[in-house]
């Protein structure tokens, strides 16, 4: 109960902050601005041969996702902890009967609810334009779409609230987070590649360079060793595309089509793990430091 | 309540004086003086508390003074009568349990050490004054309690409850006004008291809650525009919620004018005689006499002095310094006055006779300085305060140039007033 307590007093706080209704915003404009971007002023998105025009928005979609969503989950959840710690107002909260695991999962859940309620009213906005502009609407698909983008945003919230209960400073939890966004969304496929180059003795294996990984000679075949495509799937982003191509029937290239004669670790579903693992490791470490730090 | 007459003890109490007073101004300054035989300077014991229970609140604490002065200026002597030898007991005999019991508890932030041996003992029921300057320890100390910080030795226990292993069951019973907190700007008072209620799981009203805090007016406005006081209040109000066995405030009248600081004593009032335990710290000595049971003084994180208030004042009183302004100064008036018992010392500048004495002397001395033929103008009393006590604790023992600095001496002839003045 505790949790909840401080669960809805973070969120009556992001409602008179206003910053719930501007993150509403930021999404409405976001989703429906792109919705209408591709559908009607880019002619509809273009997916691939033999499927509906509309599995193309989807497309069109993920890379604005994949940047503009973590960033929106940081900034949602970097202060949730740290800056009651820096303005003091977490003596208030602890001087209550409440844990620091209620003030940790309440700020959790306090930050996932709002975050929650600006993506799906952006996206149903969205929605509106998308069924307007289409001939088809995929209901299914697009809950999934929606729903798997609140997920794979929210992992990026919880990162930033896990590091934002393991610091005494909001910058350090904001640079944390922030830093933990670029390595995951810009640099980690070379990273890899660099551990690669480095372990292969600095000099590049066969069919792989540094900037591009593993490469195939002729279409069709795989020359990446399975370790090398679990560690580069590790990423937050991947794991969501891999997840999402659970949703769909139809081949968007979202999961790289993996299915059946991979190992179970680069089967799409195992997109839903390494979420899972995203979502409950740093706030674990930074609930654990936090229940260990004086205030 | 601060204008009530306190009850007639041993035959002296004001209320059978004020109605004959005002036959001169020195009758009035002569009552006073009585008064403050009783109760010290400026001090309003609880008007309205009959003898019996005031005896009993004191009774098997005047004996536990953890210091005895010496005699010299902040020369207090490390003579401990080991505190809270004899168990303090309710009005109704039963024998108290431990509010807040520190054992050895020792801080350490890096090599700054926060707190060091601490030991603390307060008693359910009791209003206990934690004092020291700035920097003492005092909210490392309150901290600790909470749970916020972890010591580095030794245990502490609240209501019972250890404050690492059970400090959420602690915090259920306790109402904590902690220092250096912010509110939260963009909820109102109303959200921030529904949320104190939300989290201690009872049905307080709030606005029962903000009239009696004061903030009533203000209650459905963001408290980021409220003023330190107001914010002040409204923690206060938080921390009353759900009746709480214990009251942890930490520097409770910051912020506070002069008449929010009494309103917060007579809260702190109504909640002990509700039966609540209060402990609260401050660094200002005036804040805290009027209405404490004990005082334990804190310096440089360790606990320097231990004692029921009636106990340090009467420690005080002894060096209490009465000055005597006189027309003229008869021949042998000084050798008279010398002779009187517990007269420490007497000597005279100009037209004034000052007579280091105790408290309960000063009539017998006027009254000598009078029967040698003198006329006596005006008096005062220069009490070696407890300000100046707490200042012998607090200022590592240097000698501090001023007297009594507790408001104005002697001439004072309100009680009630007098405390306002500390504020």
């Amino acid at each position: 109960m505790s949790t909840l307590a401080v669960a809805r007093k973070d969120f009556s706080d992001a409602v008179r902050s206003r910053s719930l209704l501007a993150l509403v915003a930021l999404f409405v404009l976001f989703a429906a601005g792109a919705t209408y971007l591709v559908a009607d002023v880019l002619g509809g998105g273009g997916g691939p041969e033999g499927v509906p025009a509309v599995f193309g928005l989807f497309i069109s979609l993920i890379f604005p996702i994949t940047v503009l969503v973590p960033l929106i989950g940081v900034m949602t959840g970097y202060k949730s902890i740290v800056g009651e710690r820096e303005s003091g107002s977490v003596k208030l909260l602890l001087s209550l009967p409440h844990t620091r695991r209620d003030v940790v999962a309440g700020k959790t859940i306090g930050r996932i609810a709002v975050f929650a309620v600006a993506i799906i009213v952006g996206f149903a906005v969205a929605a509106v334009i998308a069924f307007v502009s289409y001939d088809t609407f995929p209901a299914v698909e697009y809950a999934g779409f929606t729903l798997m983008t609140i997920v794979f945003g929210v992992v990026y919230l919880v990162f930033a609230v896990g590091m934002s209960a393991a610091t005494g400073s909001t910058s350090v939890a904001l640079w944390l987070s922030l830093g933990f966004f670029a390595l995951f969304q810009f640099l980690w496929g070379f990273v890899v590649n660099l551990f690669v180059w480095v372990v292969n003795g600095f000099s590049s294996p066969e069919n792989f360079s540094i900037v591009s990984g593993y490469f195939s000679i002729e279409q069709g075949t795989v020359v990446a060793p399975d370790w090398y495509r679990l560690v580069t799937s590790l990423s937050p982003s991947n794991a969501y595309q891999s997840a999402l191509g659970t949703f769909f029937t139809q081949d968007l290239n979202f999961g790289l089509g993996r299915s059946g004669s991979v190992p179970y670790y680069l089967q799409d579903w195992f997109g839903f793990v390494v979420l899972a693992i995203w979502l409950v490791v740093p706030l674990l470490l930074g609930y654990s430091r936090f229940r260990r730090s004086d205030l | 309540m601060l204008n009530v007459p306190p009850p007639a003890l041993s035959g002296a109490g004001r209320g059978d004086r004020d109605d004959d007073g005002n036959r001169d101004g020195l009758e009035i300054s002569d009552t006073e003086t009585e008064t403050n035989v009783l109760f010290g300077k400026g001090s309003s014991r609880r008007p309205n508390e009959t003898k019996s229970a005031l005896d009993n609140r004191a009774g098997g604490r005047r004996c536990n003074r953890a210091r005895r002065f010496d005699g010299t200026r902040g020369g207090w002597s490390l003579q401990t009568e080991t505190a809270l030898s004899i168990a303090p007991t309710r009005r109704d005999g039963v024998a108290l349990m431990s509010a807040i019991e520190l054992n050895n508890v020792t801080k350490r932030f890096g090599s700054v050490s926060a707190l060091e041996n601490c030991d603390l003992d307060v008693r359910e029921g009791e209003i206990y004054g934690f004092l020291g300057p700035n920097g003492a320890g005092k909210s490392t100390t309150i901290n600790v309690l909470l749970d916020f910080i972890r010591p580095t030795g030794g245990t502490a226990r609240v209501l019972g409850h250890d404050t690492q292993a059970e400090s959420q069951r602690i915090r259920e019973r306790v109402g904590v006004l902690p220092e250096g907190f912010d509110v939260y700007d963009r909820l109102t008072g109303r959200q921030h008291l529904e949320f104190a209620i939300d989290s201690k799981n009872t049905n307080d009203d709030p606005d029962a809650l903000a009239e009696r805090v004061g903030i009533a007016d203000a209650i459905d406005r963001k408290a980021g525009g409220y003023s330190k006081g107001m914010a002040q209040r409204l923690v206060l109000g938080m921390a009353l919620v759900g009746q709480p066995d214990l009251l942890i405030l930490d520097e409770p009248s910051t912020g506070l004018d002069p008449n929010g600081a009494r309103e917060m004593r007579e809260i702190i009032r109504a909640e002990n005689d509700r039966g609540a335990t209060v402990f609260f710290s401050s660094h200002i000595l005036g804040q805290v006499d009027a209405i404490c049971d004990r005082v334990g003084i804190l310096r440089g994180g360790e606990l320097v002095a231990e004692d029921t208030v009636e106990g340090l004042r009467e420690a005080t009183s002894a060096e209490a310094t009465l000055a005597v302004e006189v027309d003229r100064v008869p021949d042998g008036v000084l050798e008279d006055v010398r002779e009187l018992p517990s007269v420490s010392e007497a000597r005279v500048e100009d037209t004034t006779i000052r007579a280091s004495c105790d408290d309960a002397a000063k009539t017998k001395v006027i009254r000598t300085i009078e029967d040698a033929g003198a006329t006596v103008e005006d008096f005062s009393t220069e009490d070696a305060s407890l300000e100046e006590l707490f200042a012998s604790y607090t200022d590592d023992g240097t000698d501090r140039s001023t007297g009594g600095t507790g408001g104005p001496d002697g001439t004072d002839d309100r009680v009630g007033e007098h405390e306002e003045a500390r504020t």
